[in-house]
Protein backbone atom coordinates (compact mmCIF):
# COMPACT_ATOMS: atom_id res chain seq x y z
CA UNK A 1 0.00 0.00 0.00
CA UNK A 2 0.99 3.48 -1.03
CA UNK A 3 2.16 5.57 1.96
CA UNK A 4 3.30 8.99 2.23
CA UNK A 5 7.24 9.49 1.03
CA UNK A 6 9.99 9.90 3.96
CA UNK A 7 7.63 10.74 6.24
CA UNK A 8 8.89 10.55 9.79
CA UNK A 9 6.60 8.49 11.91
CA UNK A 10 8.21 7.75 15.47
CA UNK A 11 7.37 8.23 19.56
CA UNK A 12 7.85 12.14 20.48
CA UNK A 13 5.69 12.28 23.37
CA UNK A 14 8.50 10.63 25.82
CA UNK A 15 5.75 9.43 28.14
CA UNK A 16 6.65 7.74 30.87
CA UNK A 17 5.08 4.81 33.51
CA UNK A 18 7.04 4.80 36.64
CA UNK A 19 6.83 1.09 38.15
CA UNK A 20 8.88 0.42 41.36
CA UNK A 21 9.53 -3.27 42.13
CA UNK A 22 9.90 -3.60 46.17
CA UNK A 23 11.39 -7.18 46.48
CA UNK A 24 11.64 -9.14 49.56
CA UNK A 25 14.77 -10.59 50.03
CA UNK A 26 14.68 -11.69 53.23
CA UNK A 27 16.23 -14.95 54.80
CA UNK A 28 13.13 -17.14 54.42
CA UNK A 29 12.79 -16.60 50.69
CA UNK A 30 16.07 -18.35 50.20
CA UNK A 31 15.89 -21.79 47.62
CA UNK A 32 13.31 -22.05 45.18
CA UNK A 33 11.57 -19.28 46.56
CA UNK A 34 14.67 -16.61 45.51
CA UNK A 35 15.12 -18.52 42.85
CA UNK A 36 11.80 -18.47 40.81
CA UNK A 37 11.68 -14.81 41.96
CA UNK A 38 15.08 -13.85 40.23
CA UNK A 39 13.50 -16.20 36.67
CA UNK A 40 10.61 -13.76 36.56
CA UNK A 41 12.00 -10.41 36.70
CA UNK A 42 14.13 -12.16 34.10
CA UNK A 43 10.87 -12.54 31.76
CA UNK A 44 9.77 -9.15 33.10
CA UNK A 45 13.39 -7.90 31.37
CA UNK A 46 12.84 -9.80 27.83
CA UNK A 47 8.75 -9.15 27.92
CA UNK A 48 9.21 -5.49 27.77
CA UNK A 49 11.88 -5.57 25.22
CA UNK A 50 9.92 -7.10 22.85
CA UNK A 51 7.37 -4.07 23.18
CA UNK A 52 8.72 -1.28 20.66
CA UNK A 53 6.39 1.01 23.11
CA UNK A 54 6.94 -0.24 26.56
CA UNK A 55 10.43 -0.21 26.25
CA UNK A 56 10.46 3.03 26.00
CA UNK A 57 7.79 4.22 28.06
CA UNK A 58 7.70 1.93 31.11
CA UNK A 59 10.22 2.84 33.64
CA UNK A 60 11.12 0.43 36.53
CA UNK A 61 13.33 0.68 40.03
CA UNK A 62 13.98 -2.48 41.75
CA UNK A 63 14.46 -2.32 46.07
CA UNK A 64 15.63 -5.20 47.41
CA UNK A 65 14.40 -4.99 51.18
CA UNK A 66 16.46 -7.81 53.57
CA UNK A 67 19.45 -7.63 55.59
CA UNK A 68 19.74 -5.82 59.13
CA UNK A 69 16.08 -4.28 58.21
CA UNK A 70 17.30 -2.01 55.31
CA UNK A 71 15.85 -0.96 51.85
CA UNK A 72 18.36 -1.23 49.10
CA UNK A 73 18.18 -0.02 45.24
CA UNK A 74 19.03 -2.52 43.02
CA UNK A 75 18.10 -0.82 39.90
CA UNK A 76 17.77 2.88 39.86
CA UNK A 77 15.25 4.31 37.14
CA UNK A 78 15.85 3.12 34.03
CA UNK A 79 13.76 2.72 30.89
CA UNK A 80 12.99 -0.55 30.25
CA UNK A 81 14.78 -1.15 27.08
CA UNK A 82 18.10 -0.71 28.62
CA UNK A 83 16.98 -2.67 32.09
CA UNK A 84 19.23 -5.65 33.06
CA UNK A 85 17.03 -7.71 35.52
CA UNK A 86 19.06 -7.89 38.74
CA UNK A 87 20.13 -11.08 40.74
CA UNK A 88 18.73 -11.06 44.73
CA UNK A 89 20.13 -12.74 47.23
CA UNK A 90 17.92 -13.94 50.25
CA UNK A 91 19.35 -12.92 53.61
CA UNK A 92 17.83 -10.77 56.79
CA UNK A 93 14.49 -10.08 57.67
CA UNK A 94 11.89 -8.30 56.36
CA UNK A 95 11.02 -4.24 56.84
CA UNK A 96 8.37 -3.70 54.21
CA UNK A 97 8.15 -0.50 55.76
CA UNK A 98 11.43 1.27 55.61
CA UNK A 99 11.60 -0.47 51.86
CA UNK A 100 7.78 1.68 51.13
CA UNK A 101 9.25 4.42 52.55
CA UNK A 102 11.72 4.55 50.05
CA UNK A 103 9.67 3.76 47.02
CA UNK A 104 7.54 6.35 47.97
CA UNK A 105 10.02 9.06 47.74
CA UNK A 106 11.86 7.57 44.86
CA UNK A 107 8.61 8.11 42.89
CA UNK A 108 8.03 11.44 44.06
CA UNK A 109 12.14 12.44 43.37
CA UNK A 110 11.24 10.98 39.83
CA UNK A 111 7.98 13.36 39.22
CA UNK A 112 10.24 16.75 40.15
CA UNK A 113 12.50 15.00 36.97
CA UNK A 114 9.49 14.49 34.84
CA UNK A 115 8.17 17.91 35.37
CA UNK A 116 11.60 19.83 34.99
CA UNK A 117 12.00 18.11 31.78
CA UNK A 118 8.01 18.08 30.72
CA UNK A 119 7.93 14.79 30.38
CA UNK A 120 4.14 13.73 31.01
CA UNK A 121 3.74 10.33 32.65
CA UNK A 122 1.16 7.75 34.19
CA UNK A 123 0.35 7.87 38.05
CA UNK A 124 3.17 5.30 38.80
CA UNK A 125 3.21 2.05 40.06
CA UNK A 126 4.36 -0.20 42.96
CA UNK A 127 4.22 -3.79 43.52
CA UNK A 128 5.07 -4.77 46.99
CA UNK A 129 5.93 -8.71 46.60
CA UNK A 130 6.81 -10.35 50.25
CA UNK A 131 6.73 -13.92 51.92
CA UNK A 132 6.22 -12.65 55.50
CA UNK A 133 5.55 -10.70 57.93
CA UNK A 134 7.37 -6.60 58.41
CA UNK A 135 9.68 -6.72 60.80
CA UNK A 136 10.76 -2.83 61.18
CA UNK A 137 7.95 -2.54 64.06
CA UNK A 138 7.00 0.55 64.94
CA UNK A 139 7.57 1.89 61.29
CA UNK A 140 6.07 -0.38 59.06
CA UNK A 141 2.50 1.05 60.66
CA UNK A 142 3.09 4.48 59.62
CA UNK A 143 4.54 4.13 56.73
CA UNK A 144 1.50 1.69 55.74
CA UNK A 145 -0.65 4.74 56.24
CA UNK A 146 1.09 7.16 54.08
CA UNK A 147 0.83 4.38 51.50
CA UNK A 148 -2.64 3.88 51.78
CA UNK A 149 -3.05 8.10 51.80
CA UNK A 150 -0.60 8.58 48.76
CA UNK A 151 -3.32 6.33 46.96
CA UNK A 152 -6.34 7.78 47.94
CA UNK A 153 -4.46 11.06 47.11
CA UNK A 154 -4.11 9.89 43.29
CA UNK A 155 0.45 9.96 43.67
CA UNK A 156 0.53 6.04 43.25
CA UNK A 157 -0.89 3.08 42.60
CA UNK A 158 0.44 0.13 44.86
CA UNK A 159 -0.30 -3.76 44.42
CA UNK A 160 0.53 -6.15 47.57
CA UNK A 161 1.32 -9.10 46.60
CA UNK A 162 2.16 -12.36 48.99
CA UNK A 163 3.14 -15.87 48.48
CA UNK A 164 1.01 -18.31 51.09
CA UNK A 165 3.74 -17.09 53.81
CA UNK A 166 3.02 -13.77 54.21
CA UNK A 167 0.95 -12.05 56.80
CA UNK A 168 -1.43 -10.92 54.67
CA UNK A 169 -3.53 -8.77 57.25
CA UNK A 170 -0.31 -6.58 57.40
CA UNK A 171 0.16 -6.76 53.46
CA UNK A 172 -3.54 -5.17 53.02
CA UNK A 173 -2.71 -2.01 55.75
CA UNK A 174 0.05 -0.87 52.77
CA UNK A 175 -2.14 -0.48 50.20
CA UNK A 176 -6.82 0.46 49.19
CA UNK A 177 -7.04 -2.76 47.78
CA UNK A 178 -6.91 -6.52 48.10
CA UNK A 179 -3.37 -8.24 48.01
CA UNK A 180 -3.08 -11.17 45.80
CA UNK A 181 -1.71 -14.41 46.95
CA UNK A 182 0.64 -16.15 44.80
CA UNK A 183 -0.49 -19.53 43.80
CA UNK A 184 2.55 -21.78 44.71
CA UNK A 185 5.69 -19.95 42.98
CA UNK A 186 4.22 -18.30 40.08
CA UNK A 187 6.46 -15.95 39.85
CA UNK A 188 7.40 -16.36 35.87
CA UNK A 189 3.32 -15.35 35.25
CA UNK A 190 2.95 -12.73 37.66
CA UNK A 191 5.85 -10.89 35.83
CA UNK A 192 4.28 -11.88 32.66
CA UNK A 193 1.26 -10.10 33.92
CA UNK A 194 3.07 -7.34 35.24
CA UNK A 195 4.99 -6.78 31.44
CA UNK A 196 1.09 -7.33 29.76
CA UNK A 197 -0.18 -4.66 32.87
CA UNK A 198 2.26 -2.35 32.09
CA UNK A 199 2.22 -2.86 28.45
CA UNK A 200 -1.20 -1.77 27.74
CA UNK A 201 -1.05 0.94 30.76
CA UNK A 202 1.93 2.58 28.80
CA UNK A 203 -0.63 3.27 26.02
CA UNK A 204 -3.54 4.41 28.39
CA UNK A 205 -5.26 7.07 26.52
CA UNK A 206 -6.88 10.33 28.17
CA UNK A 207 -10.26 9.25 29.29
CA UNK A 208 -9.43 5.59 29.58
CA UNK A 209 -9.57 3.61 32.30
CA UNK A 210 -6.48 1.09 32.97
CA UNK A 211 -7.49 -1.83 31.71
CA UNK A 212 -5.55 -4.81 33.61
CA UNK A 213 -5.49 -8.22 32.61
CA UNK A 214 -7.23 -10.72 34.51
CA UNK A 215 -4.83 -12.13 37.23
CA UNK A 216 -3.54 -15.84 36.39
CA UNK A 217 -1.17 -16.20 39.21
CA UNK A 218 -2.99 -16.21 42.27
CA UNK A 219 -5.98 -15.14 44.49
CA UNK A 220 -7.38 -12.06 45.49
CA UNK A 221 -7.49 -12.18 49.41
CA UNK A 222 -10.49 -10.30 50.79
CA UNK B 1 -13.22 17.08 -0.28
CA UNK B 2 -13.88 21.27 -0.42
CA UNK B 3 -11.03 22.68 -2.43
CA UNK B 4 -11.14 26.59 -3.55
CA UNK B 5 -8.62 28.75 -5.68
CA UNK B 6 -5.82 28.20 -3.53
CA UNK B 7 -7.32 26.41 -0.35
CA UNK B 8 -7.12 23.36 0.27
CA UNK B 9 -9.12 22.30 3.22
CA UNK B 10 -10.09 18.83 4.38
CA UNK B 11 -10.27 16.10 7.42
CA UNK B 12 -9.58 12.62 8.19
CA UNK B 13 -10.24 10.46 11.41
CA UNK B 14 -9.59 7.05 11.53
CA UNK B 15 -10.22 4.28 14.51
CA UNK B 16 -7.80 3.24 16.67
CA UNK B 17 -5.80 -0.63 16.38
CA UNK B 18 -6.85 -1.39 19.66
CA UNK B 19 -10.52 0.09 18.90
CA UNK B 20 -10.75 -1.96 15.48
CA UNK B 21 -9.90 -4.99 17.52
CA UNK B 22 -12.43 -4.46 20.13
CA UNK B 23 -15.27 -3.47 17.89
CA UNK B 24 -15.60 -0.07 18.85
CA UNK B 25 -16.48 2.92 16.58
CA UNK B 26 -13.88 5.71 16.50
CA UNK B 27 -14.49 8.05 18.82
CA UNK B 28 -12.89 11.08 17.69
CA UNK B 29 -14.88 13.44 15.16
CA UNK B 30 -14.44 16.29 12.66
CA UNK B 31 -15.89 18.70 10.32
CA UNK B 32 -14.58 22.20 8.88
CA UNK B 33 -16.04 24.83 6.47
CA UNK B 34 -14.84 27.10 4.10
CA UNK B 35 -16.68 30.34 2.78
CA UNK B 36 -16.89 34.26 2.23
CA UNK B 37 -12.92 33.77 2.45
CA UNK B 38 -13.30 32.49 6.34
CA UNK B 39 -13.08 28.69 7.77
CA UNK B 40 -14.45 26.81 10.82
CA UNK B 41 -12.42 23.96 11.78
CA UNK B 42 -13.28 21.58 14.57
CA UNK B 43 -11.79 17.94 15.86
CA UNK B 44 -13.62 16.43 19.05
CA UNK B 45 -12.05 13.57 21.08
CA UNK B 46 -14.50 11.29 22.74
CA UNK B 47 -13.07 9.38 26.41
CA UNK B 48 -12.14 6.28 25.75
CA UNK B 49 -14.03 5.03 28.69
CA UNK B 50 -17.45 7.05 27.82
CA UNK B 51 -19.82 4.58 25.29
CA UNK B 52 -21.88 7.00 24.05
CA UNK B 53 -18.84 9.75 23.29
CA UNK B 54 -18.47 8.90 19.46
CA UNK B 55 -22.07 10.32 19.18
CA UNK B 56 -20.91 13.67 20.80
CA UNK B 57 -17.99 13.62 18.85
CA UNK B 58 -19.16 13.56 15.52
CA UNK B 59 -22.91 15.69 17.13
CA UNK B 60 -20.74 18.98 18.19
CA UNK B 61 -18.23 19.37 15.53
CA UNK B 62 -20.97 19.32 12.72
CA UNK B 63 -23.15 21.63 15.03
CA UNK B 64 -20.47 24.14 15.55
CA UNK B 65 -19.25 23.97 11.77
CA UNK B 66 -22.76 24.68 10.26
CA UNK B 67 -23.92 27.12 13.29
CA UNK B 68 -21.12 29.52 13.96
CA UNK B 69 -20.69 32.40 12.27
CA UNK B 70 -17.04 33.68 11.67
CA UNK B 71 -17.97 37.05 11.03
CA UNK B 72 -19.07 37.89 14.35
CA UNK B 73 -16.04 37.26 16.02
CA UNK B 74 -13.57 38.03 13.00
CA UNK B 75 -15.24 41.03 11.91
CA UNK B 76 -16.93 42.39 14.97
CA UNK B 77 -13.98 40.96 17.33
CA UNK B 78 -16.09 40.87 20.26
CA UNK B 79 -14.04 37.94 21.59
CA UNK B 80 -15.45 37.70 24.97
CA UNK B 81 -19.22 37.75 23.64
CA UNK B 82 -18.39 35.33 21.58
CA UNK B 83 -16.46 33.18 23.95
CA UNK B 84 -20.00 33.48 25.82
CA UNK B 85 -22.21 32.36 22.70
CA UNK B 86 -19.85 29.43 22.23
CA UNK B 87 -20.24 28.10 25.90
CA UNK B 88 -23.84 28.49 25.89
CA UNK B 89 -24.54 26.84 22.05
CA UNK B 90 -22.16 23.99 23.24
CA UNK B 91 -24.56 23.22 26.35
CA UNK B 92 -27.37 23.24 24.56
CA UNK B 93 -26.17 21.34 22.06
CA UNK B 94 -25.32 18.43 24.65
CA UNK B 95 -28.90 19.32 25.65
CA UNK B 96 -30.69 18.77 21.95
CA UNK B 97 -28.25 15.83 21.31
CA UNK B 98 -29.13 14.24 25.04
CA UNK B 99 -33.15 15.00 23.96
CA UNK B 100 -32.00 13.16 20.54
CA UNK B 101 -30.73 10.15 22.11
CA UNK B 102 -32.92 9.44 25.13
CA UNK B 103 -35.49 7.47 22.99
CA UNK B 104 -32.77 4.80 21.97
CA UNK B 105 -30.76 5.04 25.61
CA UNK B 106 -33.11 5.93 28.11
CA UNK B 107 -30.59 5.99 30.34
CA UNK B 108 -28.24 8.68 28.76
CA UNK B 109 -26.60 10.92 30.51
CA UNK B 110 -23.93 14.10 29.98
CA UNK B 111 -21.16 11.66 31.18
CA UNK B 112 -21.51 9.00 28.61
CA UNK B 113 -20.36 11.66 26.25
CA UNK B 114 -17.29 13.15 27.37
CA UNK B 115 -15.32 14.63 24.46
CA UNK B 116 -12.51 17.40 24.27
CA UNK B 117 -12.61 19.93 21.61
CA UNK B 118 -10.53 21.97 19.30
CA UNK B 119 -12.19 24.82 17.45
CA UNK B 120 -9.98 27.18 14.94
CA UNK B 121 -11.52 30.07 13.00
CA UNK B 122 -10.33 32.88 11.11
CA UNK B 123 -9.30 34.16 7.86
CA UNK B 124 -6.24 34.53 5.50
CA UNK B 125 -4.63 36.84 8.15
CA UNK B 126 -5.88 35.77 11.49
CA UNK B 127 -7.98 34.09 13.44
CA UNK B 128 -8.66 31.80 16.73
CA UNK B 129 -8.20 28.85 18.31
CA UNK B 130 -10.41 27.77 21.40
CA UNK B 131 -9.62 24.87 22.55
CA UNK B 132 -10.33 22.53 25.85
CA UNK B 133 -8.15 18.95 26.99
CA UNK B 134 -5.82 17.24 24.90
CA UNK B 135 -4.80 17.13 20.75
CA UNK B 136 -3.49 20.43 19.37
CA UNK B 137 -4.16 23.24 17.15
CA UNK B 138 -0.84 24.38 14.83
CA UNK B 139 -0.55 27.34 13.03
CA UNK B 140 2.32 26.81 10.83
CA UNK B 141 4.97 28.47 8.48
CA UNK B 142 5.74 25.52 6.57
CA UNK B 143 8.80 27.52 5.00
CA UNK B 144 10.14 28.55 8.38
CA UNK B 145 8.36 25.69 10.95
CA UNK B 146 10.00 28.29 13.92
CA UNK B 147 7.29 30.60 12.57
CA UNK B 148 4.18 28.80 14.42
CA UNK B 149 1.37 29.30 17.09
CA UNK B 150 0.94 26.04 19.10
CA UNK B 151 -2.46 25.54 20.97
CA UNK B 152 -1.06 22.42 23.55
CA UNK B 153 -2.49 19.93 24.75
CA UNK B 154 -3.58 20.03 28.16
CA UNK B 155 -3.37 16.86 30.66
CA UNK B 156 -4.02 16.41 34.14
CA UNK B 157 -1.49 15.35 36.63
CA UNK B 158 -1.08 12.35 34.27
CA UNK B 159 -0.40 11.55 30.97
CA UNK B 160 -3.72 9.78 30.59
CA UNK B 161 -6.16 12.31 31.94
CA UNK B 162 -7.53 15.83 30.33
CA UNK B 163 -9.92 17.77 30.16
CA UNK B 164 -13.76 17.59 28.47
CA UNK B 165 -16.31 19.87 27.30
CA UNK B 166 -19.03 17.42 29.29
CA UNK B 167 -17.41 18.33 32.62
CA UNK B 168 -19.00 21.14 35.38
CA UNK B 169 -17.10 24.17 34.87
CA UNK B 170 -15.70 23.19 31.47
CA UNK B 171 -14.91 26.65 30.17
CA UNK B 172 -12.59 27.33 32.87
CA UNK B 173 -10.35 24.94 31.01
CA UNK B 174 -11.26 26.73 27.71
CA UNK B 175 -8.06 28.00 26.45
CA UNK B 176 -8.50 30.80 23.66
CA UNK B 177 -5.31 31.93 20.94
CA UNK B 178 -5.34 34.47 18.84
CA UNK B 179 -3.21 33.94 15.99
CA UNK B 180 -2.00 36.79 13.02
CA UNK B 181 1.54 35.47 11.60
CA UNK B 182 2.52 34.63 8.64
CA UNK B 183 1.15 30.95 7.66
CA UNK B 184 -0.12 29.21 5.45
CA UNK B 185 -1.02 25.55 6.87
CA UNK B 186 -3.35 25.08 9.84
CA UNK B 187 -3.86 21.61 11.40
CA UNK B 188 -5.72 20.37 14.15
CA UNK B 189 -4.53 16.97 15.86
CA UNK B 190 -6.04 14.69 18.03
CA UNK B 191 -4.23 12.98 20.73
CA UNK B 192 -3.59 9.99 18.79
CA UNK B 193 -1.22 12.18 16.16
CA UNK B 194 0.17 14.30 18.69
CA UNK B 195 3.29 12.23 19.12
CA UNK B 196 4.10 12.21 15.41
CA UNK B 197 3.51 15.67 15.01
CA UNK B 198 4.51 17.51 17.89
CA UNK B 199 7.90 17.07 19.90
CA UNK B 200 7.04 16.69 23.38
CA UNK B 201 3.52 18.58 22.64
CA UNK B 202 5.58 21.48 22.44
CA UNK B 203 6.92 22.68 18.47
CA UNK B 204 5.99 21.25 15.22
CA UNK B 205 7.84 17.89 13.86
CA UNK B 206 9.70 18.68 10.93
CA UNK B 207 10.24 15.04 10.13
CA UNK B 208 6.31 14.60 10.01
CA UNK B 209 4.49 17.99 8.84
CA UNK B 210 6.83 19.07 5.80
CA UNK B 211 6.65 15.29 3.58
CA UNK B 212 2.73 15.40 4.78
CA UNK B 213 2.15 19.07 3.40
CA UNK B 214 4.47 18.27 0.61
CA UNK B 215 2.35 15.12 -0.49
CA UNK B 216 -0.91 17.26 -0.06
CA UNK B 217 0.17 20.07 -2.32
CA UNK B 218 1.81 17.82 -5.28
CA UNK B 219 -1.16 15.52 -4.99
CA UNK B 220 -3.99 17.96 -4.43
CA UNK B 221 -6.05 17.01 -7.54
CA UNK B 222 -5.28 13.22 -6.63
CA UNK B 223 -6.51 10.90 -4.26
CA UNK B 224 -4.16 12.26 -1.55
CA UNK B 225 -6.37 11.67 1.19
CA UNK B 226 -6.05 7.20 0.39
CA UNK B 227 -1.97 8.03 1.00
CA UNK B 228 -2.28 9.90 3.98
CA UNK B 229 -5.09 6.87 5.56
CA UNK B 230 -2.55 4.34 4.56
CA UNK B 231 0.43 6.49 6.30
CA UNK B 232 -1.57 6.42 9.92
CA UNK B 233 -2.79 2.74 9.50
CA UNK B 234 0.40 1.78 8.90
CA UNK B 235 2.32 -0.63 10.98
CA UNK B 236 5.05 2.03 11.87
CA UNK B 237 2.28 4.21 13.66
CA UNK B 238 0.54 1.08 15.49
CA UNK B 239 3.90 0.71 17.51
CA UNK B 240 3.38 3.85 18.44
CA UNK B 241 -0.31 4.47 18.96
CA UNK B 242 -3.74 2.49 19.07
CA UNK B 243 -5.43 5.18 19.64
CA UNK B 244 -7.99 6.67 17.54
CA UNK B 245 -6.20 9.69 14.87
CA UNK B 246 -7.57 12.59 13.11
CA UNK B 247 -5.84 15.22 11.40
CA UNK B 248 -8.40 18.26 10.17
CA UNK B 249 -6.14 20.86 7.62
CA UNK B 250 -6.28 24.07 5.66
CA UNK B 251 -3.54 24.56 3.46
CA UNK B 252 -2.52 27.43 1.47
CA UNK B 253 -1.17 26.01 -2.04
CA UNK B 254 2.25 27.80 -4.04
Amino acid sequence: METIDDIALQDNTSQRLPCVLVLDGSGSMEGNPISELNQGLKTLEEELKKDDTASQRVQLLVIRLGDDDKATILTDWTDAIDFKAPTLEAYGRTPLGKAMELALEKIEEQKVNYKANQIPYNRPWIFLITDGTPTDEGIWQNIASDCVQAEKDGKVTIFGIGTKEADFEKLKQFSTRSPVKLDGLKFKELFLWLSKSASSASRATPGEEEQLPAVNWGTIET
Amino acid sequence: MSFKNNIIINGISLAGFSHIEKNIPCQDGHAFKFYDNKYILAVTDGAGSCKHSHLASKFITEKLVNNLDPSELLEKTNKIKFKLELINFINESFAELITRESSNIPDIKMSDLATTLILVIGNQERGFIFHVGDGAALILDSKNMENFILSEPMNGQYANETYFITMKKWEDHLRISEFDIKFDSIFLFSDGVTPLALIKGKKPFEGFLSPLINHIKKNKNKDYMNVLKNTLNSERVRKITDDDKTIAFLLKSD
